[in-house]
């Protein structure tokens, strides 16, 4: 209410300039209306019809003007100047009504699960597998999140496929035939077979080292889980396989394993989704000798191979059996003939429900929370349903209630159940589990300690595993790893298992600092980075073997160090051909800096690439660049991507582009693995530049150490990152002295990021709506 | 006529289909179907046959040299895409000059998202989509069929049709579903557990709705707007429902054609694509639905067409090289090829007199006119039947930012529909000038 006043009181007080309050208006006709009033309006500013309303548009254009001045860089260098005094009492005075108008306006809107949150809470709580994701419409996104309750709609579409994905979550859950037994798939085959003393069996295939998996076509989409056991044949090392699923029914093939195994005999399992009629094939990766077998049959062969054992196929796992969903949803009730039985209909139903919806709802609920689930399941009963459909009915109910859909944060500061499904949410996109509501109840959540102990507990949990996917899926957009498949004639080295090991580099690197609270720096550059074999030797990292990812140290010859380099990030900043210095850059100051570019101006084509000729992009753009509209901001947002133009689209090092064009030469020394290469030297890469300071820089090792400079920008940067995710809502203007004393305080202790974690859960923006 | 022709190969039966839904509302609708259809006046009308709109976006462009003409007007010589469709020359006209406004966003590629809503800056912050073309003609004439609309698509992804809300609308892609929506009638047991399901849809709605107006009381403002989205959603999907439970008791119509039997090749876009389009045909000859989109897809792998090696995508991005055009050029003279091919039935159709094509407004184009820069100036436009004067290369605006607005057309189109639209999106006018009703 007091805002509100004040804001009023603003308002109202706008004589003259009419838009502008008292407390900066002298500052305003002074020295920004000679460019900014109505008929100069210059960079699309006019002061003259520009409120000072708390209303999202004029409330942005404020800050740019606060930012700009705060900068220095309003008004202009070579136009006259107010004294400091002045400057500052503006800025007091804007940036206390900005404050205050942001603090009234914010809050997390009323938040919808996402298809992820939704699907992970449901199996969680039923503790089946069910592909529920597929069947929900795509959720719209905001600051590169897909949590934000502002940007999560809901359709009469969503309702109707909450339905379904309930019902088949429920189907699944209730078990009332037996358990289904595990499925042995036998021996493999293959073109030119040979058994072994023990069973084992080696083949190879004309093209490469195959088996294809006889006898086995999944009859149902599903999890299933599959054991290989077997050993490297004819060899002291490791054998690399890849496990592929398709072939069946036109169904596409997709990656659904990577492993190795030694001469020893060993056996590995696996889970992963199949669709229906899918089929399982093997191959031995990095064979040699192909030609060999190809040429003179497998018996004579004697190079590395792979001796298999029958495997194991077990699905579609549904979940526990019984399972503790169809305990939540059915109890102990009987079952007879494929049906529940209950004696006192009416008991039976409140005594489950009475479990089901505070479960379901995420908080202690009273009797009147159940009350109309519990008559829904009556009337159904009453008209003739069995006492098992007419509490799916009602089950069904509470799972397309607002309780269970949305996350229920009235103003203010947030309660204690509140806040556990925020802490739940962020860290393991799922609901609070018992040990944390219970926590909740007894008041643990409100204390420091109590909290910190909760946070603790559920990144040491495994479910952490789904912040690190999904948080930095969305963050560095590692989501997107398949936009783009890359040119084969230009990337004939990248394949399936390259492409898995880039993603999970960047996963394990993100769980190295978290865990061990290292230095947030290190996402800039680090010492050290984690790979296997396949990504060793992307990078030219020898001595790396095995499918296997281990922590290696970097030297410079690698270039390699920080996020910047991994591949997985080179690659989601590129498309499969080219890569774009100012795609690249937008995404350094989007991602990494935290101070996305404005988009480009309407009007304004993209420059088309010509990868024939001898002009690179670069070249291509320098023409818009020496345009002064154009590089006001291209001076800001090409240096970055100029840095890492050193890395191809696939993340390789390179120092010339790789070109189709015929009058290149051809490439003199190519990795090993690669046969038919088309792709010839192109041009040489200039990855120097200038930061918009005034900072020359020769190369992204140079451009590092800029950033390490001022570690605090990209502490602050991930800060907000993190209190967006945390809290499903943007930062604004009222949320940066909170956001500063946070990256101040971890700053202070060495800029851990577990300590980071710790602090925006800690924080006011957490702990409030 | 000709009959539409579908594989003859054993399909699935019925039982399998109800069977497979496993839903809770196994209805034989899809939820292609938005909004409701509350208003049945137009049934009067229904001597004189129904006009549609279908919609279909071939989102990573065409190679612009090989389809716009050089001359204006009608005696324009064929280029290379065109002359895929010289036979119906006289029921279509191409458009250069359109695009629509501000489209720059989050990539090269989000202009996808707007193609058929017009709204501005795809995907970038503060970015809500508004409400596609189709849904906004549905909106308007309540078209009295069992299915207000289709929503299609060849592979995976997003759609073509948003709510108002910006809600993209799931598509379909499996013509066999498609297929015993419309066409394949339940036993008398599977109707009445239909009508069941969807009674008990029904109560669901009634206990959520009422659990749902308690709460809104205790919502701050913003809450409250947002949440308002859940009430209004519960009363759409309880109207539909009870459209449906009509619908149900309503036997389909009948066609000779045999169930289809689905494409599983994700990268044999071709036959999938000639499915579908047989399909959209079929729809619109038993007045099934009126209107129709259809996300004609892209791949980023190799297309299964005869002489194409490279992945599809990557081959947009040809970089001007000249045997990546070549194989570019191959995959979209396939996609000309069958837009002639479903012009064609769509011409052999007659009803009333005339041909079903006369009736129907199709709309084909992208939303790129330029893949290989992402440009989404000088789009490729294309417009058949309808009862417009075509055989025309309409020359609607300047290049690149003298380009006039794609949404005129679509103004232009409701008008045809008889739908009474002052604007959409960002137009600026009722008409694309040139191109006139015949």
């Amino acid at each position: 209410m007091k805002y509100v006043f004040a804001i009023l009181l603003w308002a109202l007080a706008l004589p003259g300039r009419a838009a502008v309050p008292p407390q900066m208006k002298a500052f305003v006709e002074n020295w920004c209306v000679d460019c900014h009033d109505a008929s100069a309006r210059k960079g699309r500013l006019s002061f003259d019809d520009l409120d000072f309303a708390p209303e999202q548009e004029p409330h942005t254009r404020w800050v740019r003007v606060f930012d700009k001045v705060l900068a220095g860089e309003m008004p202009p260098k070579n136009k006259p100047h107010a004294d400091e005094t002045a400057k500052r009492a503006f800025l007091t005075a804007l940036g206390g009504g900005l404050g205050q108008q942001h603090a009234a306006m914010k809050g997390t809107v009323m938040r919808r699960l996402n298809r992820t949150e939704y699907e992970n809470t449901l199996l969680d709580l039923l503790g089946v597998r069910t592909d529920l994701k597929s069947l929900l419409p795509e959720d719209g996104k905001a600051f590169n999140f897909d949590n934000i309750g502002e940007a999560l709609d809901l359709s009469p579409v969503h309702l109707q496929r909450y339905m379904d994905a309930a019902s088949a979550a429920l189907r699944d859950a209730v078990k009332l035939g037996p358990a289904p037994e595990k499925k042995k798939v036998m021996a493999p085959e293959g073109d030119g077979k040979h058994k072994l003393e023990d069973g084992a069996v080696v083949t190879f295939k004309a093209n490469g080292h195959q088996f294809v998996i006889p006898g086995f076509t999944a009859v149902t989409e599903g999890l299933y889980r599959v054991t290989i056991t077997g050993r490297a044949h004819q060899t002291e090392e490791d054998v690399g396989i890849t496990i592929y699923a398709g072939f069946g029914g036109g169904n596409e093939s997709h990656l659904v394993a990577v492993t190795e195994l030694p001469p020893k005999q060993t056996s590995r399992t696996f889970e992963f989704f199949l669709r229906k009629r899918d089929k399982l094939r093997l191959y031995v990766q990095f064979a040699p000798g192909q030609v060999a077998v190809r040429k003179n049959g497998p018996t004579s062969y004697e190079g590395p191979a792979l001796a298999l054992m029958p495997l194991e196929v077990e699905g579609p796992i549904i979940g526990e059996w019984p399972g503790r969903g169809h305990k939540l949803l059915f109890g102990d009730l009987e079952v007879r003939r494929r049906e529940i039985v209950s004696k006192d209909s009416v008991a039976d139903a409140r005594r489950l429900l009475a479990e089901f919806v505070p479960a379901a709802f995420r908080r202690p609920v009273g009797s009147e929370k159940i009350a109309p689930y519990l008559k829904l399941a009556q009337d159904e009963f009453a008209s003739g349903a069995t006492f098992q459909e007419a509490m799916r009915t009602a089950y069904v109910a509470v799972l397309c209630a607002p309780d269970f859909l949305y996350l229920r944060e009235p103003a203010g500061k947030l309660d204690a159940f509140a806040i556990a499904s925020r802490l739940s949410y962020m860290l393991w996109s799922t609901a609070p589990d018992a040990e944390l509501i219970a926590a909740a109840a007894k008041g643990q959540l409100s204390t420091t300690a109590g909290l910190r102990a909760q946070t603790e507990r559920l990144l040491k949990d495994a479910r952490a595993k789904r912040f690190t996917e999904d948080f930095t899926g969305q963050w560095l957009n590692l989501r997107d790893i398949d936009f783009t498949t890359p040119d084969q004639q230009l990337y004939p080295e990248f394949n399936d298992a390259l492409k898995a090991a880039c993603v999970t580099e960047t996963e394990l690197f993100f769980d190295e600092v978290l865990r061990g609270n290292l230095s947030v720096t290190n996402f800039i550059d680090s010492s050290w980075t984690i790979v296997n074999e396949a990504l060793a030797r992307h990078y030219g990292i020898s001595g790396v073997e095995g499918t296997e990812f281990r922590k290696v140290p970097l030297m410079p010859e690698h270039h390699r160090g920080g996020l910047l380099t991994q591949a997985s990030v080179l690659k989601v900043s590129a498309n499969g051909t080219t890569t774009s210095p100012v795609v690249r850059g937008a995404w350094v100051l989007d991602r990494i800096l935290g101070t996305p570019p404005p988009p480009p101006p309407p009007g304004v084509p993209g420059v088309e690439p010509d990868i024939r000729g001898a002009q690179t992009l670069r070249q291509q753009l320098e023409k818009h660049r020496t345009m002064e509209s154009c590089n006001a901001c291209h001076r800001v947002i090409d240096p970055p991507g100029f840095a890492l133009e050193n890395y191809d689209v696939i993340g390789g090092w390179r120092e010339n582009y790789r070109s189709l064009g015929k009058d290149f030469p051809k490439p003199t020394n190519v990795p090993a693995n690669v046969t038919n290469v088309q792709w010839r030297v192109g041009p040489k890469v200039d990855a120097s530049g200038t930061t918009p300071e005034g900072q020359p820089f020769k190369s992204l090792s140079d451009y590092k150490k800029l950033l390490l400079a001022q570690p605090a920008r990209f502490t602050r940067s991930l800060a907000e990152k993190l209190a967006i995710y945390g809290t499903g809502r943007g930062m604004g203007f009222s949320d940066r002295s909170e956001l500063d004393r946070i990256a101040a305080t971890v700053a202070a202790k060495g800029n851990g990021f577990r300590d980071l974690v710790h602090e925006v859960v800690q924080s006011s923006l957490f702990q409030n709506k | 006529m000709k009959t539409p022709h579908f594989s003859a190969k054993p399909h699935l039966s019925r039982r399998a289909f109800v069977r497979g839904a496993g839903t809770i509302l196994a209805l034989p609708w899809l939820e292609a179907m938005l909004p409701a259809f509350a208003n049945k006046a137009q049934a009067a009308a229904a001597a004189t046959p129904p006009r549609r709109f279908l919609a279909m976006n071939y989102s990573l462009g065409f190679h612009g040299p090989n389809l716009f003409p050089k001359e204006a007007g009608r005696d324009y010589l064929l280029t290379p895409y065109l002359e895929e469709l010289k036979e119906h020359r006289a029921n279509f006209s191409i458009f250069s000059g359109l695009s629509h406004e501000e489209q720059n966003g989050a990539n090269g590629h989000t202009s996808e998202l707007t193609w058929l809503t017009a709204a501005k800056h795809p995907g970038l912050l503060g970015f809500r989509n508004s409400i596609s073309f189709d849904q906004l003609l549905i909106e308007k004439l309540s078209p009295d069929t069992r299915f207000p609309g289709l929503i299609l698509n060849v592979i995976g992804g997003n759609s073509l049709s948003w709510t108002a809300n910006g809600v993209n609308l799931p598509a379909e892609s499996s013509p066999s579903k498609v297929f015993s929506q419309l066409f394949l009638n339940g036993s008398p047991s599977e109707v009445k557990m239909q009508l069941r399901e969807l009674k008990r849809g029904r109560s669901i709605l009634d206990t959520v709705n009422g659990e749902a107006k308690k709460l809104q009381r205790e919502l701050g403002r913003r809450d409250q707007e947002k949440f308002d989205q859940y009430l209004t959603s519960v009363r759409e999907l309880e109207t539909r429902i009870q459209a449906n439970e009509m619908w149900v008791q309503r036997s389909k119509p009948k066609v000779d054609a045999k169930p289809p039997t689905d494409v599983q090749d994700r990268n044999d876009i071709i036959a999938r694509t000639r499915l579908m389009h047989e399909l959209i045909v079929l729809a619109f000859q038993t007045d099934s639905t009126r209107f129709v989109t259809y996300n004609a897809g892209e791949l980023g792998t190799v297309p299964k067409i005869e002489g194409v090696t490279q992945a599809w995508h990557n081959l947009s991005h040809h970089g001007q090289d000249e045997h990546r055009i070549e194989e570019l050029t191959i995959i979209e003279r396939a996609e000309f090829g069958e837009v002639a091919r479903l012009l064609g039935l769509l011409q052999a159709a007659k009803e009333g007199g005339r041909t079903l094509l006369d009736q129907t407004i199709v709309l084909a184009g992208s939303n790129l006119g330029n893949a290989s820069s992402h440009s989404w100036r000088d789009l490729p436009v294309i417009v058949a039947g309808g009862g417009f004067r075509h055989g025309l290369h309409i020359v609607a605006g300047g290049k690149g930012n003298e380009n006039v607005r794609f949404a005129n057309l679509f103004v232009q189109i409701a008008h045809r529909l008889d739908v009474d639209l002052n604007r959409f999106g960002s137009s600026t006018g009722p008409a694309v000038k040139g191109f006139e009703t015949a």
